[in-house]
């Protein structure tokens, strides 16, 4: 059925606000997905270089090793870094020890010291050198070579 | 109005206008996450910079030790110059004594700031005293990380050296004097007795502590399976027995039971009162008679006569209503009766029903009994009867009755009580054994206990009263278990529901012991430093066999003996009497806290008991303490062991292996021995050193006035002699 000409400007108007509704739907659609996606990727960024710069800011070193004759062992431990950290594992010869009777995650805030008591995972002999390697938290690792 | 559709210029851009404004907040979100983006990577920068400068700092730093002094009390006095171009903080001084196993190493905090090129003296700790023959390295730590290590005493430089390092020093003690506890006897010997294992001894006679043994044993549970089912009755807080007395009560009650009792309605009816008894009624010729009687003088009599003659005699009316059975019961007898002449009746209420034929009985002139359990539930009414019909009784015949009975069964409910308990494990073999039960307030019904003993129940008490019921089971108590039951006393035709209460139920055991005892406590003196170890010995024996023995040593941070662990050990002496039995302690762990801190006493105390009627010996061989403390190596006490590590080095500080040494200390009384083997040596000797250049020696010195001496180690050309000062004897 043809329409009569009056009829013809209705269909335009509302093919007019079809338009704008689509225009503004698919405007306000791509602003949110832009807005989660920008704001998830500069949030991961910042998250991953915050724990970076933490980890920069990490600074120990083990000071002295005590050792009773048999297999126990303190490790003292100096923070001289920027930030607090605390002792998550420690190798002896690359072997993890796995039994702490004291100092393991303890807080050991700037300039103080941490006395980490252990058994050795390895036979210590005297006279022998041994490759310590102490890990925080945040995974920052220093090493120790010991004579004892 | 235009309706042609048609929109004005002006509107045609409104969906690009939205467009671009969306575009625009896009933009401007993506140049937001930018920018902060930049501003995180530029603060990690920042920090990263930051971090490589103090690095590069740390790497600037450089401390001089100027001079290591020690002060009037042997603390470090330490002069310091910062030779770097940067101002160093010091924020720790480490001080590490390598000499002894394990080693000691100390941490003491500093603030101290070095400015360039300035030098800092008296940088000290009071928390370590620098000891003599002892080496240190000392460290000391910057801010940045940076430790600059000292050597103390300084290496002599340029040549090969003899050392003599002190380790730490051993002095045994034996006791001064002794106490005798309690009526403990002195027989003969000294204190020089406890000097050598020589068995040369010091005895005490053992005193008399006989005494009353004595347990008291509640009980323990409700046996589970009862010993003996059925139970009745409920408790209700039983764990209330096993305790107490105090007032909280086990109340016990009764439980309703149901059942069946007969109830008498005619007991025994032989007929010797008035005729026809009360109540019963006759016809005919019955009366009574003492022609023949079953039961007494008479019964009732039917005599016939002439062609027959009949008569009935009846019971009175019984009320069986509430029956569920009848029992009747009587005594008959006949002379000459035919079928049919007597006959044994029953009243259902309504009619009389034949149940016997009692003419037919073939057996005459006798008493015959006749019993029936009546179960039919037609007689079960209130005018039951019961009746003997004679049936033309002719001349000649008799019928007789006697002795007549009838009871009813009926349903009945009695309150009963019947609760067990139980001890288990008990002690049976006590010269004394009672049965103690604390009771409350009591229902009027009787309480009783009985035991369970061969397998059946004994009586023990018939009624329990308020307050303690005591009775002695020593003639049922010979196994671990003992089991009673608490039993009403009246468990039949019991409507009455009571309660007892029970606060305590308990076996008091006890036996007479016939005991000896001896107790001693030795004294000593020793040396105030700070022990190490201790080892204590103690060699006794006994002249009877199987002792109780404690050793104890006196704990003074206690201000007790010790029951356990450390300086303390028991046991049962030897089989064979007088036979010498070592007992001896190692103690690492806080050892000085076994004497007194201020005048160096310690006590040793012995303790022997035995269930006995003979008094006994204890001997002692020997009594000792040793301790071990670290020293300087510059005094010795009187007769103690001073160890000492000779090492011979090259000039790099390596060991000399296997070289052979002079060892030799000028002293009057002078004793070398190997502290690895503990042998005596010559003095002076020969030694090798070991493949670490070291040789470990023992020394000790026994002048009573004191000695001074040098102690020497020749090595090749190299010569170690150090100065020891030996104590006088206190």
């Amino acid at each position: 059925m043809r329409l009569s000409g009056e009829c013809r400007g209705v269909s335009e108007v509302i093919a007019s606000l079809v338009m704008l509704l689509v225009v503004s739907l698919l405007g306000t659609t791509l602003y949110a997905y832009s807005q989660t996606t920008l704001n998830s990727l500069q949030e991961s960024f910042q998250y991953s270089l915050t724990l970076e710069e933490e980890r920069v800011k990490e600074k120990f070193r083990v000071l002295a090793v005590w050792w009773d004759g048999s297999d126990l062992l303190n490790i003292t431990i100096l923070n001289y870094g920027k930030v607090d950290i605390s002792v998550d594992a420690i190798y002896i010869d690359n072997k993890p020890a796995t039994r702490f009777l004291s100092g393991r995650g303890e807080t050991v805030y700037t300039l103080k010291l941490v006395h980490v008591k252990l058994t050795s995972p390895v036979a210590i002999v005297e006279g022998r050198g041994y490759d310590i390697v102490v890990v925080s938290e945040r995974g920052v690792r220093c090493e120790y070579l010991w004579t004892p | 109005m235009n309706t042609s559709g048609r929109l004005s210029g002006t509107r045609r851009g409104t969906g690009s206008i939205i467009g671009a404004v969306f575009l625009l907040l896009i933009l401007l979100s993506g140049l937001t996450a930018y920018i902060l983006t930049v501003r995180t990577q530029v603060a990690y920068r920042s920090t990263q910079e930051e971090m490589d400068q103090l690095e590069r700092y740390q790497g600037q730093e450089e401390i001089t030790f100027q001079e290591v002094s020690l002060t009037g009390d042997r603390r470090l006095n330490i002069t310091a110059r910062n030779t770097g171009p940067n101002t160093v903080h010091l924020i720790w001084l480490g001080v590490l004594d390598e000499t002894v196993t394990p080693p000691i190493q100390r941490f003491s905090e500093l603030d101290l700031y070095l400015k360039p090129y300035e030098t800092a003296t008296n940088i000290s700790t009071d928390d370590v005293t620098i000891l003599e023959g002892h080496n240190y390295t000392i460290l000391l730590v910057t801010e940045l990380g940076s430790v600059f290590t000292y050597t103390y005493p300084p290496e002599e430089a340029g040549g090969a050296r003899v050392r003599i390092i002190a380790r730490n020093c051993t002095v045994s003690y034996s006791p001064s004097g002794w106490s005798l506890l309690n009526s403990t006897g002195y027989v003969s010997g000294s204190t020089s007795s406890l000097v050598e294992d020589d068995g040369d001894y010091l005895i005490f006679r053992s005193h008399y502590t006989g005494t009353r043994r004595t347990q008291y044993r509640y009980v323990d549970q409700i046996p589970e399976p009862s010993v003996d089912p059925p139970t009745y009755g409920a408790h209700s807080n039983f764990t209330a027995q096993r305790s107490g007395p105090d007032s909280v009560y086990d109340t016990l009650t009764e439980e309703s039971v149901p059942g069946t009792g007969n109830i008498t309605l005619i007991d025994g009816e032989s007929f010797e009162d008035i005729w026809p008894p009360a109540g019963w009624s006759e016809t005919g010729q019955w009366n009574k008679e003492s022609d023949e009687a079953y039961d007494g003088t008479y019964s009732a009599d039917f005599d016939g006569l002439g062609s027959g003659r009949s008569g009935d005699l009846d019971t009175p009316e019984l009320d069986c209503s509430d029956a569920v059975a009848i029992y009747v019961e009587f005594w008959y007898r006949d002379d000459d009766l035919d079928a049919d002449d007597l006959l044994l009746q029953y009243y259902d209420g309504t009619t009389w029903n034949t149940i016997a034929d009692l003419g037919s009985t073939t057996q005459e002139n006798q008493w015959l009994h006749y019993r029936e359990k009546i179960t039919d539930s037609r007689y079960f009414v209130s005018n039951f009867k019961v009746r003997w019909s004679a049936v033309n009784i002719r001349t000649g015949e008799h019928a007789w009755i006697d002795y007549v009975t009838i009871k009813e069964e009926v349903e009945t409910s009695s309150y009963k009580l019947d609760l067990e308990v139980q001890w288990r494990d008990v002690d049976f073999d006590e010269e004394n054994e009672e049965l103690c039960i604390y009771c409350g307030t009591m229902g009027s019904e009787d309480l009783g206990v009985d035991v369970w003993y061969n397998s059946t129940w004994q009586s023990l008490l018939t009624d329990l009263n308020p307050g303690w019921n005591n009775v002695s089971v020593a003639p049922y108590l010979d196994s671990p278990n003992f089991t009673i039951r608490f039993i009403g006393g009246t468990e039949t035709g019991d409507t009455t529901q009571d309660s007892w209460e029970i606060d305590a139920a308990l076996l008091h055991l006890w036996s007479e012991v016939e005991e000896y005892t001896v107790e001693v406590e030795f004294t000593g003196s020793s040396n105030l430093e700070d022990w190490t170890e201790l080892v204590w010995w103690v060699e006794s024996c006994w002249n009877i066999s199987g002792v109780d023995v404690t050793i104890q040593l006196y704990d003074y941070a206690l201000g007790d003996y010790p029951t356990g662990g450390d300086g303390y050990t028991s046991y049962t002496s030897s089989g064979t009497p007088n036979t010498d039995e070592l007992r001896l302690g190692n103690i690492t762990s806080n050892a000085s806290r076994f004497r007194n801190a201020t005048s160096g006493e310690w006590r040793v105390r012995i303790r022997g008991v035995k269930e006995t009627g003979t008094p006994f010996l204890l001997k002692v061989d020997l009594i000792g303490l040793q301790t071990t403390y670290s020293f300087s190596g510059g005094t010795l006490p009187y007769g103690g062991w001073g160890w000492y590590t000779l090492r011979a080095e090259d000039p790099d500080g390596a060991p000399i292996p296997y070289a052979y040494a002079s060892v030799y200390a000028d002293g009057e009384n002078v004793l070398l021995r190997n502290a690895s083997n503990g042998e005596a040596m010559e003095n002076p000797a020969w030694v090798r050193l070991d493949s670490n250049g070291e040789f470990q020696l023992e020394v000790s010195s026994r002048s009573p006035g004191g000695d001074e001496f040098t102690l020497y180690i020749v090595v090749g050309s190299l010569v170690g002699e150090r100065r020891i000062t030996q104590e006088g004897s206190t």
